[in-house]
C-alpha cells in the first residue's frame, strides 16, 4: 500500500483488512472511521505526491505493519508517558502522536531529553493540529475503540523480526549561523524571559526586537553533529516573554539559524541523503507556511505537515522519516 | 568498519564524556551521545554505564546508515588483515582476561552462593518436616471433626426420633381422650337409652296390663253381656212360659 491521501471509503476498506495503519486527517473524517488496528491524529495539511495541499476530506495513510505482525496500541497521559520506553519491544519501533498545546505535549518534550532507554528503539511521530483558520482542537485517536482524545498521547509499539531494524533520519535545512550570538538558558522550558547572550544576562524578547531577528528562523542547537531546532511561537515584548514550539534546555548552546532563501531547493538538496522509501514521513507546518509549500512539490518528499515532529525528541521545522532495513 | 571496537577502547570514554571532537552523522548516534554527555555532566550516569549502553546500541544498530562512517571517524580507519587479526587476538586475550577476572570475582561469590543454597536446603527440609507434622495434625483434627460430626448427627437423629415419638404419643393421648369423650357421650346416651327403654318397657308393661285389664274387662263385659243375654233369654222364656 502506498503512503498517500485516500478517500474515507478507501480507508474504511483498509481498516477492514486489519493491517496496522497510522492515519492523519481532519476530525470530520477521522470521526467517521470504524474500529480497527489504527491510530490517528488531526491535521488537514499534507505534502502529497503532486503538491502540498490543505484538505478536510481525505485521510493520509501510512501502513505500519501487517495484521499478523505483533504490535501494541497504548494511551498515555502526562503522568504515564514515562512508561512509554518500558512498553517497547526488544526490536522494533514506536509511533507516537501528541495533541498540540496540551500538558502531555509539553511533558513528553521536557522528559524525553533525559528519558532512560529513549534510544533503545526508534521513536518517531508527530504533533496533531488543526485547520489554522478554525476553532477546532487538536486530537489523537485510538482506532481500537474509535475514540478520540484532546489530552492524551496515542502510541503504537511495533515489533520487527530479528533480520530487520528501524532507523530515523531527519532533514533540517537550518544550520547554526556561527556569526550569530551564542544563547544559553537557565531552565528547561517552553517559555523564557531572560537568558545568557554570549555570557551576559539579557531579556530575550528585547534582544530579538533590538536585533530585528526574523522570528521565522529557529534557534538551533548542535547535538553532536545534528542540528536541532527550537521554533519561535510568540515574542511578547510588552511582558518580556518569548514562547517556543519546543522547549529550550539549560545545558545547550543555541544560535539563531542562517536564513534560508528557497525551502524547496534546500529540502530537495538534503533529501538525497536520506532513505526515500520510508515507512513514515512528516514535515513541519512552519516549513509549509514560511516556505509557501502549498501547491508546490518537493521531489521525493511526501507525508504529513504537522504541528511538531518526533524523532526520539520533539523537533521543530524538521522533516523526519522512519525506514525499515534488512540486517 | 565490520567489528564494533572493544568497549575497553579509550575512544568510547572520550566519546561519552565529550572529549572526542568527532562530528557524527548517524541521527540515533548523535542524539544518544548528546543525551549521554548531558547525563554524565549532571552526575546522573557513570562513564562505565554510559559506555556499556552506547556500545550495546552500536552493536544493535551497526548496520544503520552512516554508523560505519561514524565508527571509522571515532576509532580510525580499518587496519590491515594482520592488524585486524592482532586486534581480534587482543580482543580475545582481553576478553579471556576479563573472563578470568570474572571467574576469580565470581568464585568466592559462588562459594557463598553454595553455602546459601545449603542453608536454603536445610530450611526447606525443616519446612517440609514441619509441613508433614502439620499435615498429620490436620488429619487427626479432621478425623476428630468427622467423629464429632457423626456423634452430633446421631444425637440429632435421636432428638428427632424422640420428638417424633413424643408427637406420636401426644397424638395417641389425644386420640384416647377423644375416644373416652365419645365413650362417655355414648354411655350417657346408652343410659338415656336404657332409661328410655325401661320407660318404654314400663309403658309397654302398663299398656300390656291395661290391655290385659281391658281384655279382662272386655271378657267380663262379654260375660256380663252374655249373662245379660242369658238373663234376657231366660226372662223371655220365663215370660213366655208364664204367658
Amino acid at each position: 500500500m502506498e503512503s498517500k491521501l485516500y478517500s474515507i471509503n478507501e480507508v474504511i476498506k483498509f481498516i477492514e483488512k486489519g493491517d496496522l495503519l497510522a492515519l492523519a486527517g481532519d476530525e470530520k473524517v477521522l470521526s467517521q472511521l470504524p474500529k480497527g488496528n489504527w491510530i490517528a491524529g488531526t491535521i488537514p495539511y499534507f505534502m502529497d505526491i503532486e503538491k502540498g495541499l490543505f484538505t478536510q476530506e481525505q485521510i493520509y495513510v501510512n501502513k505500519l505493519a501487517n495484521s499478523t505482525d505483533k504490535f501494541l496500541i497504548k494511551i498515555y497521559d502526562e503522568n504515564t508517558i514515562d512508561n512509554l520506553v518500558n512498553d517497547t519491544h526488544d526490536n522494533g519501533f514506536s509511533l507516537l502522536i501528541l495533541p498540540a498545546f496540551q500538558k502531555i505535549h509539553q511533558s513528553y518534550a521536557i522528559k524525553a531529553e533525559t528519558m532512560d532507554g529513549l534510544y533503545n528503539n526508534p521513536i518517531v511521530g508527530w504533533v496533531s493540529g488543526m485547520n489554522l483558520n478554525s476553532t477546532d482542537t487538536p486530537k489523537t485517536y485510538n482506532g481500537l475503540e474509535a475514540k478520540s482524545y484532546e489530552d492524551k498521547a496515542v502510541v503504537v509499539h511495533v515489533e520487527l523480526p530479528n533480520n530487520q531494524f528501524a532507523q530515523i533520519e531527519i532533514v533540517n535545512i537550518f544550520k547554526q549561523d556561527n556569526e550569530n550570538d551564542s544563547i544559553e538558558f537557565f531552565t528547561d522550558n517552553f517559555e523564557v524571559v531572560n537568558c545568557l547572550i554570549n555570557g551576559q544576562e539579557k531579556n530575550l524578547s528585547q534582544y530579538i526586537d533590538d536585533n530585528n531577528i526574523d522570528v521565522k528562523l529557529p534557534l538551533v542547537a548542535d547535538y553532536s553533529g545534528a542540528s536541532i531546532n527550537v521554533s519561535i511561537k510568540n515574542v511578547d515584548t510588552e511582558n518580556g516573554i518569548v514562547s517556543f514550539y519546543a522547549p529550550v534546555f539549560e545545558n545547550k548552546l543555541y544560535k539563531f539559524a542562517k536564513p534560508v532563501q528557497n525551502y524547496v531547493n534546500e529540502f530537495e538538496k538534503n533529501i538525497l541523503e536520506i532513505e526515500v522509501k520510508n515507512k513514515f514521513s512528516c514535515n513541519c507546518v512552519l516549513n509549509y507556511l514560511y516556505g509557501e509549500l502549498e501547491n508546490r512539490k518537493i521531489n521525493n518528499v511526501k507525508g504529513l505537515i504537522t504541528f511538531g515532529e518526533i524523532g526520539y525528541q520533539l523537533l521543530n521545522q524538521t522533516l523526519v522519516t522512519l525506514s525499515i532495513s534488512e540486517i | 568498519m565490520e567489528i564494533i571496537p572493544n568497549k575497553n577502547r579509550k575512544e568510547w570514554k572520550d566519546l561519552v564524556t565529550g572529549q572526542s571532537n568527532v562530528t557524527l552523522k548517524n541521527f540515533f548516534f548523535q542524539m544518544k551521545i548528546t543525551q549521554t554527555k548531558s547525563l554524565i555532566a549532571k552526575g546522573n550516569l557513570t562513564i562505565d554505564k554510559a559506555v556499556e549502553d552506547v556500545y550495546n546500541l552500536c552493536v544493535k544498530f551497526s548496520k544503520a546508515k552512516n554508523m560505519s562512517d561514524d565508527l571509522t571517524a571515532i576509532f580510525g580507519k580499518e587496519e590491515t588483515s594482520i592488524d585486524k587479526m592482532r586486534q581480534v587476538s587482543d580482543t580475545i586475550v582481553n576478553e579471556n582476561n576479563e573472563l578470568t577476572n570474572t571467574i576469580d570475582f565470581i568464585k568466592p561469590k559462588a562459594n557463598k552462593i553454595n553455602s546459601v543454597k545449603l542453608e536454603i536446603e536445610r530450611i526447606r527440609r525443616e519446612a517440609a518436616e514441619r509441613e508433614a507434622v502439620f499435615e498429620k495434625r490436620k488429619k487427626e483434627l479432621e478425623n476428630q471433626l468427622a467423629q464429632e460430626k457423626k456423634m452430633r448427627e446421631e444425637i440429632e437423629n435421636r432428638i428427632a426420633i424422640n420428638r417424633k415419638n413424643k408427637i406420636i404419643e401426644d397424638e395417641k393421648k389425644a386420640k384416647e381422650r377423644k375416644i373416652l369423650k365419645i365413650a362417655n357421650e355414648n354411655s350417657h346416651t346408652s343410659q338415656r337409652t336404657t332409661s328410655f327403654v325401661s320407660e318404654q318397657t314400663k309403658i309397654q308393661k302398663r299398656n300390656e296390663e291395661e290391655d290385659l285389664l281391658k281384655a279382662k274387662a272386655s271378657t267380663r263385659r262379654r260375660k256380663s253381656e252374655a249373662l245379660k243375654q242369658q238373663e234376657k233369654k231366660r226372662t223371655f222364656f220365663q215370660r213366655l212360659f208364664d204367658f
